[in-house]
């Protein structure tokens, strides 16, 4: 036998083998695709909410400080003062400065709050779509399609090859030229070799999501977690102080009422409650643990850990569902904001 | 810099006291509201009411103020900052991930192209080979 129909005979078997081999064993990586996706939208949505807390704390900031210019209270009182603003100066801007405690100044309008806290979780939205961009990178169907162009082209060529051989041993110039496409041909053994995409895009998730001396990704979400907690805790004030107020107002008017007044009144004092009892239960916490257990289940499973797939699944359901529900409470405070 | 734990604790302090005050003024409005007569409020009861409500507008002002100030100082810890450098070193590294898988995809597509132009080209001399085999053998 020639030595060119060995080889592309050998050539024609390895390929296909690998291409069974390599290419018949996908779908580990798909089983992800949905816990990945999920976690992919959900801390876009905790972004979004953040950014409303952020906004709605930053807007208090602001009132506070406005109403420190007039406030009768002298240990909160501010005067407005400029900073630079001459010619040669680098910048312009206008501070409020408190009267009992001058190295207390204010910038205004204030800086946003939470920007470094935006930052972390932009960070965490890129970690996700990051992860999503890895499920998503070409399947195993699409380098199955071009494996099989590639495998249909050389089996053609095999064919040619032969029939060269068989027509004359003086096309050996021909055949010379022939050879020098070789190569090619061998690196796409190679290629099929080192790239079973599955295996590559699972180790890839892998070594993203791994913990190593430096950095554990698991870790550092569950700290940001406790932290976008906290801040988002914390966000709320502003809503449930007046919500407390109005509450107290309603119940005010209720109880200082004469007995024949007093049903009349009742709607407005449960309406009241009932609204305060809404932003109290508000799962602003439980969001973000949510988010850090939907996350380290999520990584065990990929790191074939403890947690399973479907614990991860429901894991990353339940953060779903409680960041959907903190960003419509945001939301809807953020609307009675805008109404006032 | 304050880690955030200090920072919460320090939070933690101050709104027990603000809840304790808040609790204060509570129990005095009900103490107020078990004494109306069933005509309504004396207007004593009223005034009264009125400066707890005022009393009561203070904790609350006071308690959106340490919130501005503890969300501020957390967003400033060196904890933040750090989380976020970490968070970028790991983003770096899955980019690196992802350009390795978009070079496997790149390389797919040349050696399927270069696999195709092998097939062609050798057709094509195939073609001439058997041109040159029927000249170079006449019957």
């Amino acid at each position: 036998m020639h030595r060119n129909e060995i080889r592309t005979g050998a050539l024609r078997t390895a390929v296909v083998g690998l291409a069974m081999l390599g290419l018949g064993a996908c779908g580990s990586v798909a089983n992800f695709e949905k816990p990945i996706s999920d976690f992919q939208t959900a801390t876009t949505d905790a972004q979004s909410a953040l950014q409303t807390a952020s906004d709605t704390l930053t807007e208090n900031k602001k009132n506070q400080l406005l109403a420190d210019l007039t406030t009768d209270k002298q240990g909160l009182r501010r005067k407005a003062e400029t900073e630079g603003c001459q010619s040669t100066s680098k910048s312009c801007v206008v501070v409020l400065v408190k009267l009992s405690d001058e190295s207390d100044k204010e910038p205004f309008p204030p800086a946003p709050v939470l920007e470094n806290s935006l930052e972390l979780m932009g960070q965490i939205v890129l970690y996700g779509e990051n992860l999503f961009a890895i499920v998503k990178a070409a399947t195993a169907d699409q380098i199955e399609t071009k494996t099989n162009e590639a495998l249909a082209s050389l089996a053609a060529t095999a064919d040619t090859v032969k029939g060269i051989n068989g027509v004359s041993e003086n096309v050996a110039g021909a055949l010379t030229t022939i050879q020098a496409y070789a190569a090619p041909a061998e690196q796409l053994i190679d290629f099929l070799v080192d790239t079973n995409i599955e295996r590559t895009k699972l180790s890839a998730l892998r070594h993203a999501t791994k913990t190593t001396d430096e950095l554990d990704p698991t870790q550092i979400i569950k700290d940001a977690a406790v932290i976008f907690a906290d801040e988002a805790v914390l966000a709320l004030t502003p809503e449930k102080s007046r919500l407390v107020a109005a509450q107290v107002d309603a119940e005010d008017a209720y109880q200082l009422a004469s007995v024949s007044e007093k049903p009349a009144l009742l709607t407005a004092m449960v309406q009241s409650s009932e609204a305060l009892d809404k932003a109290l239960k508000a799962p602003a916490q439980t969001t973000f643990n949510a988010m850090a257990d939907a996350h380290t289940k999520m990584v065990e499973a990929i790191q074939g850990g403890e947690a399973t797939l479907p614990e991860a699944i429901a894991a990353m359901n339940s953060f779903v569902a409680k960041v959907k529900e903190l960003k419509s409470i945001y939301d809807s405070f953020k609307a009675v904001e805008a109404s006032n | 810099m304050a880690t955030r734990s200090q920072i919460m604790q320090q939070f933690a302090t101050a709104s027990a006291a603000l809840s304790a005050s808040e609790s204060e003024i509570k129990a005095a409005r009900q103490k107020i509201f078990d004494s109306v007569p069933d005509s309504g409020a004396t207007p004593q009861q009223e005034t009264n009411i009125q400066k707890l409500r005022g009393a009561l507008g203070d904790v609350l002002d006071a308690r959106n103020r340490l919130a501005v100030i503890t969300a501020d100082q957390l967003d400033d810890s060196d904890d933040v900052k750090e989380l976020a450098s970490q968070m970028k070193q790991i983003n770096a590294s899955l980019q690196d991930d992802l350009d390795d898988l978009k070079g496997l995809v790149d390389n797919a597509e040349q050696i399927a192209a270069a696999a195709k132009y092998i097939s062609q080209v050798t057709a094509s001399v195939a073609q001439l080979a058997a041109q040159l085999a029927s000249v170079a053998s006449p019957r």
